[in-house]
């Protein structure tokens, strides 16, 4: 059975992206959010094996989301998204457990290996 | 026919072969008309009152009357009346703006703005024509001072006459 | 040069220095997302009357769709990119790596194309005001608006407009030459900000 990953981003363009990029590498997308809350949700719900965080989203942001799911599992492998390539900031949302992050806009290369390293494949 | 463009907390009048021009998101234009002689004027106000909180706020020395339904619309009728030799039995009113556009911006603004409006007008007994205000779409509006008509557009609509 | 005039000489020497440093890494990064070249120049910086400032947009006023963003921290600012209807679409197709021309009606990709452009150019604003400057500065979630470019303007500015009567403003214009788009970028520091911005050295 293929690995499954949740991706949560408020903007439905960067969901399609992440999951044209994601699902050639043989994953499956089993779930979409469209903010934080939605995203800690849907982990209670599937389980994924990986998730992909935007940080900057409605409701409840990545770092607050990031937290939830880990409480839920503290094992959970989950990549934070941003455009804000801040040092502090990055550092800060690695402190709070995040396996790695990737800045936008993409290069794409790095999400694939990103995301083949966090689910031990790579 | 000239163009006259009335910014943001800013009035124009004029009389004739003129149109006066405004776009309104929460913000009210109050189009005041005489047309007996054809002149007229519009101010486009952000805020309902000037009180000590709002102009303690503004730049020292540099208060702009415009920003506020009160005084902005006395001071319209007031230059309309001096200028033309008006008085506001021979004057007429109508109101557009308002619109609560960007939730987390706008809040009540307009609501507040509009009565304010309504309030000054009744009080100087000038009567209101016609109101288009509210929803949640901005509105571009052309007073043309030679018929006393105001064409306005609501954002994704056809252009109304009033 | 009183005091004043040369407070006010440095503060828009500390803006477009930093934001001309933003506005180039937000057009290597617009590029990059739209795999086109963009050449983003600032067109103008000024302190304004808040009653003229909007005039040359009420002139040219088009169907927009814009993406606000709200820079929080220790200098405000307030970020607005706006790009007409019909350029939005192409700048969908061009972020999915589509044919130009594909994508034909407003929809959600169109919208959080917008959405993503101004997250992705507000945060490399403040990406280089916090490295260049050592201040905190945070994006939040961008606004998407579909509207005339006037009264996004004025809602954009209506804020600022209400505390006071002049207000200082960055008006930056994008050039995708080969595909004819044409998109404007504003960026506002709040009133909190000048004396941050105003103070710093070394620029």
């Amino acid at each position: 059975m293929s690995k499954q990953i949740l991706i949560a981003d408020d903007a439905p363009i960067i969901r399609l992206m992440l999951k044209d990029l994601i699902t050639p590498l043989g994953y499956q997308v089993i779930a979409e959010a469209s903010n934080g809350e939605e995203a800690v949700e849907k982990y209670k719900e599937f389980k994924p094996d990986l998730v992909t965080l935007d940080i900057i989203m409605p409701q409840k942001n990545g770092i607050q989301a990031l937290a939830e799911i880990l409480a839920i599992n503290p094992k959970a492998k989950v990549i934070m998204i941003t455009a804000i390539d801040q040092k502090e900031y990055l550092t800060n949302a690695i402190k709070t457990g995040a396996s790695d992050y990737i800045v936008k806009p993409f290069e794409e290369e790095r999400v694939r290996s990103v995301i083949r390293k966090a689910l031990g494949d790579l | 026919m000239t163009e006259i463009v009335v910014g943001i907390a800013d009035m124009k009048i004029g009389q004739g072969e003129q149109l006066i021009k405004t776009s309104l998101g929460s913000c009210i234009a109050v189009c005041i008309y005489s047309r007996e002689i054809r002149a007229g004027g519009m101010i486009h106000f952000m805020l309902p009152k000037m009180d000590e909180t709002t102009v303690t706020k503004v730049d020292k020395g540099n208060i702009k009357i415009a920003k506020y339904g009160h005084p902005g619309i006395l001071e319209l009728i007031h230059q309309l009346q001096t200028k033309f030799k008006l008085k506001n039995n021979d004057l007429t009113a109508k109101i557009f703006g308002g619109a609560k556009m960007l939730k987390n911006v706008s809040s009540e603004i307009g609501l507040h703005n509009e009565k304010i409006a309504r309030e000054i007008l009744h009080n100087e007994k000038i009567k209101i024509l016609a109101t288009k205000t509210g929803g949640e779409k901005g509105y571009k509006i052309d007073f043309d001072l030679n018929s006393g008509i105001v064409y306005c557009q609501v954002f994704g609509d056809k252009v109304e006459q009033f | 040069m009183n005091d004043s005039e040369q407070s006010k000489n440095n503060l828009n020497k500390t803006v477009r220095i930093i934001t001309q440093m933003g506005l180039n890494m937000a057009s290597v990064l617009f590029s990059k997302l739209i795999k086109t070249d963009a050449n983003i120049y600032i067109d103008k910086i000024y302190n304004e009357d808040i009653s003229i400032v909007g005039n040359d947009i009420e002139t040219n006023n088009k169907e927009v769709i814009a993406a606000m963003v709200d820079l929080v921290g220790d200098a405000p600012m307030k970020f607005l990119f706006m790009v007409p209807l019909d350029d939005a679409l192409k700048i969908t197709d061009l972020i999915l790596g589509k044919k130009l021309g594909t994508t034909k009606n407003f929809d959600i990709y169109v919208e959080s194309s917008v959405q993503e452009i101004g997250n992705i150019m507000a945060s490399a604003i403040s990406n280089v005001f916090v490295t260049t400057c050592k201040i905190k500065l945070l994006p939040s979630p961008p606004v998407v608006v579909k509207n005339y470019s006037s009264i996004i303007f004025q809602e954009y500015t209506f804020d600022l407009a209400t505390e006071s009567n002049e207000i200082l403003i960055v008006e930056s214009h994008f050039d995708l030459s080969a595909t004819g788009i044409n998109c404007i970028l504003f960026l506002l520091p709040c009133l909190e900000s000048k004396k941050v911005l105003s103070s710093i050295e070394g620029l």
